[in-house]
């Protein structure tokens, strides 16, 4: 029996830390992505890319090596597509990612259909595990923590690595104030633009070892494979507060309730394993919702920085433009598509009785709190 | 209607760039040429799908008259086209409305989804008389879908919580709720994990023999001018353009931006499980494991080409319901099938996505003028 829970724990342990890497390549793709200020939706696709191009990549050169770099290149070539349309402030960055997602799982399936889809598709290069020596023979730890594909060990570092980048470096300090002011960056010289097309491309190539990863597991491609790992990539970011070792926890959780949910149905337990898998997502809806501890994006979170705009808003990056000035701008920076004030920072509704800021002279003055129904119906009726 | 549709600012706004005279007069124009984006769009996407189609070997020409066949060469092909278009028709009406309001409701298809699961339960569940069966189902659905935006709509009005995020994550809580109550406490407890096979006045009468077509698709277009009425017509539906506009100004200006926060994301909610309710009522007749929610996404293309207004919906979900419809008879006969719409999808919302910066990119080179110059 206790060997039983020991083989059950161990097994558990790899799944989890299996499942868990491409989560968290995503996850530091993202993260980078979204410390920079462009929100990056399209996570999912770009994985996507990225399995579809180690699949192609390694049928044509016969080996893993060729399979990454064609995966890291494709999701990397996918991301410029969220670039120039996101960053320019072109479309809206959450329905550019989403096409972004639409692409990945569109063009992936259609490609493998028409090229591979006649005959039998060949199998391509496994990436398999790579047992460190010394640590693997550790009892439980050592069998399911050190005996994994290299990438999932790349993951690993690349957490502390990101981490560090981030804080304490030129280069990582630089792309951080570009999420939080692009308007101080840009004073002080420095491209913002450039800044996030790097940081973006860099969440491409993430994406693309992710789904180097998943392909190399199985080895043959399959629509739609990666099966949300970029979408819960996306909720590991606001989980983990936009910070690598955060990002680590999340997709550790996330890939724990899997892996759990595995191992049990495999072991004939009954529970309602459907409903397991649901809780991480519910969790992440709690991280979100500021009741236990608020998350705090980057300032300029999904927010294109443009020239014009900066000038209209002054230094005061964190609250949403202005009413007055950007409307102009707005009008034509982003005719179609949804209304923009809704960058994904979680900027509160202002209540009815608070004053608006501009009117903050006259608080609950009747003008600016109470409902103005008479002109109201005067304008329902004007725009009839 | 252009002028009233681009939303005629209030006296209380500032004056748009446009001149005050030629407002209306150069709005309506600025109206039409946007009119052409979405068509630029689509050829756009079959641009994109032809280069697609001849770089992987296929002859396009044949994909194409294949595709383009099956969604609207035959009444048979219409039809199937027109049971394509219900569910985008609703979930797109439901983006429409939340957009139109500006708030992100990306998880549609999440509410979609525990839409159709309470239809199919009500209706394999509970046997009414009559067209009550149906009103139940209908009210079942709405109620299933309001409620799962309620969480989102309540987050995102009273801690700032970001609706992407929740009704994103939420929509996947509902393909496991899905999962588990049919293969489970709502399962028919056949052979296939699937909620109880609806029948008899549970479901919507055919319209045609031989197809799916069926009362849904009536339903569904008669709530097109209904949504109109509502947006356009209505003191609610002015407020939440207003809000969708410019939530301070609409705040300044009395409106709750709260109250609309709500009633927008879960009055989208309802649509999109009416939705669900209509398909499962019509084509799918039982909720079984693994209930597709992609429409959820496809739809944010329909709204997009639409710019959120209701006819428009009507035109660009008859149209995306099409390519969906052409692409099963596509793949007998050249091979490539529902990836390949996916993918057409995709280049639509990124065109769309994209035009005001080919406009912008487009206008600066004409002006010689630099975009943003430094004072």
């Amino acid at each position: 029996m206790t060997i039983n829970a020991v083989d059950v724990a161990t097994t558990a342990a790899g799944t989890t830390l299996g499942l868990a890497t491409p989560i968290l390549w995503c996850g530091i793709g993202g993260l980078v992505s979204e410390r920079s200020g462009v929100l990056n939706i399209g996570l999912e696709g770009m994985a996507l890319i990225g399995a579809f191009g180690y699949y192609a990549g390694a049928a044509a050169t016969g080996s893993a090596i060729g399979g990454i770099a064609l995966a890291v290149a494709a999701a990397a070539a996918s991301a410029m597509i969220l670039a120039v349309l996101a960053i320019h402030g072109a479309g809206d960055q959450v329905i550019t990612g989403m096409a972004v997602n639409l692409l990945g799982s569109g063009l992936t399936a259609f490609l493998y259909q028409a090229i591979y889809g006649v005959g039998a598709a060949p199998t391509v290069a496994a990436i398999g595990p790579l047992a460190i020596p010394g640590l693997h023979a550790i009892p439980v730890l050592g069998k399911s923590l050190f005996d994994q594909p290299v990438l999932t060990y790349a993951a690993l570092l690349a957490v502390p690595a990101v981490a560090w980048w981030l804080r304490s470096t030129r280069p990582g300090l630089r792309l951080t104030a570009a999420g939080e002011r692009p308007e101080a960056v840009d004073a002080a010289g420095l491209n913002v633009i450039a800044i996030r097309y790097a940081a973006v491309a860099f969440s491409g190539a993430a994406c693309g070892i992710a789904g180097a990863y998943i392909l190399s597991q199985v080895q043959d491609f399959t629509a739609d494979m990666t099966a949300g790992i970029g979408y819960i990539a996306l909720a590991t970011i606001i989980f983990g507060n936009w910070r690598p070792a955060g990002v680590l926890l999340g997709s550790l959780l996330f890939a724990a309730a899997e892996a759990v949910q595995t191992v049990l149905q495999a072991a004939g337990i009954k529970v309602p394993y459907d409903l397991f898998l649901a809780v991480p997502y519910l969790v992440t809806i709690v991280a979100v919702s500021g009741f236990v501890g608020r998350v705090r994006p980057p300032a300029a979170d999904g927010q294109p920085y443009l020239r014009q705009l900066a000038e209209h808003r002054g230094t005061g990056a964190t609250t949403p433009p202005p009413a007055h000035a950007p409307l102009r701008a707005r009008q034509h920076e982003r005719e179609p598509g949804p209304p923009p004030h809704d960058g994904r920072v979680p900027v509160p509704i202002r209540s009815q009785t608070s004053p608006h800021p501009r009117s903050s002279a006259a608080p609950g003055s009747p003008t600016t709190a109470g409902p103005a129904p008479t002109s109201q119906r005067r304008l329902v009726t004007r725009t009839g | 209607m252009t002028a009233a549709e681009t939303g005629g600012p209030p006296a209380s706004l500032p004056p748009t760039r446009l001149g005050e005279p030629a407002t209306v007069l150069a709005r309506t124009i600025a109206g039409n040429r946007f009119r052409f984006d979405p068509v630029i769009a689509v050829l756009g996407a079959l641009l994109a799908g032809f280069v697609a189609l001849a770089a992987v070997g296929v002859d396009p020409f044949a994909a194409y008259r294949a595709l383009l066949g099956g969604a609207f060469g035959s009444s048979a092909a219409l039809s199937a086209t027109l049971v394509q278009m219900t569910p985008l028709l609703l979930v797109g009406l439901a983006l429409g409305l939340s957009f139109e309001s500006g708030f992100f409701n990306i998880g549609a298809g999440g509410q979609y989804g525990v839409g159709a699961l309470a239809a199919g339960l009500v209706g394999g569940f509970v046997h009414l008389p009559g067209a009550a069966e149906l009103a139940a189902m209908a009210a079942a659905a709405v109620a299933a879908g309001a409620i799962w935006a309620l969480l989102p709509a309540v987050l995102r009005a009273f801690t700032g919580a970001s609706e992407i995020i929740t009704t994103l994550m939420l929509s996947y809580v509902a393909a496991d709720l899905i999962d588990y109550v049919v293969t489970g406490p709502g399962g028919s407890g056949g052979v296939v994990n699937q909620t109880p096979a609806l029948r008899g006045n549970a479901l919507f009468p055919p319209l045609a023999a031989q197809t799916q077509l069926t009362a849904a698709v009536v339903v569904a277009v008669a709530l097109v001018p209904v949504m109109w009425f509502v947006l356009r017509r209505t003191a609610f539906g002015y407020r939440l353009r207003m809000v969708g506009k410019n939530p301070q100004v609409a705040q300044a200006a009395g409106i709750s931006v709260r109250r609309t926060a709500v009633l927008s994301l879960t009055a989208s909610g309802g649509i999109a499980g009416l939705g669900g309710m209509l398909e499962v009522a019509s084509v799918t007749l039982a909720v079984p494991q693994n209930f597709s929610i992609q429409v959820g996404f496809t739809a944010i293309a329909v709204a997009l080409l639409a710019r959120n207004q209701p006819f428009g919906i009507l035109v660009a979900s008859f149209l995306l319901g099409g390519l969906a419809a052409g692409a099963t008879p596509m793949e007998a006969q050249v091979g490539v099938s529902g990836p390949f719409v996916t993918f057409l999808e995709a280049i639509i919302i990124a065109t769309v996505a994209g035009m005001p910066l080919a406009r912008r990119a487009l206008r600066s080179l004409r002006s010689r003028r630099p975009a943003g110059g430094r004072p």
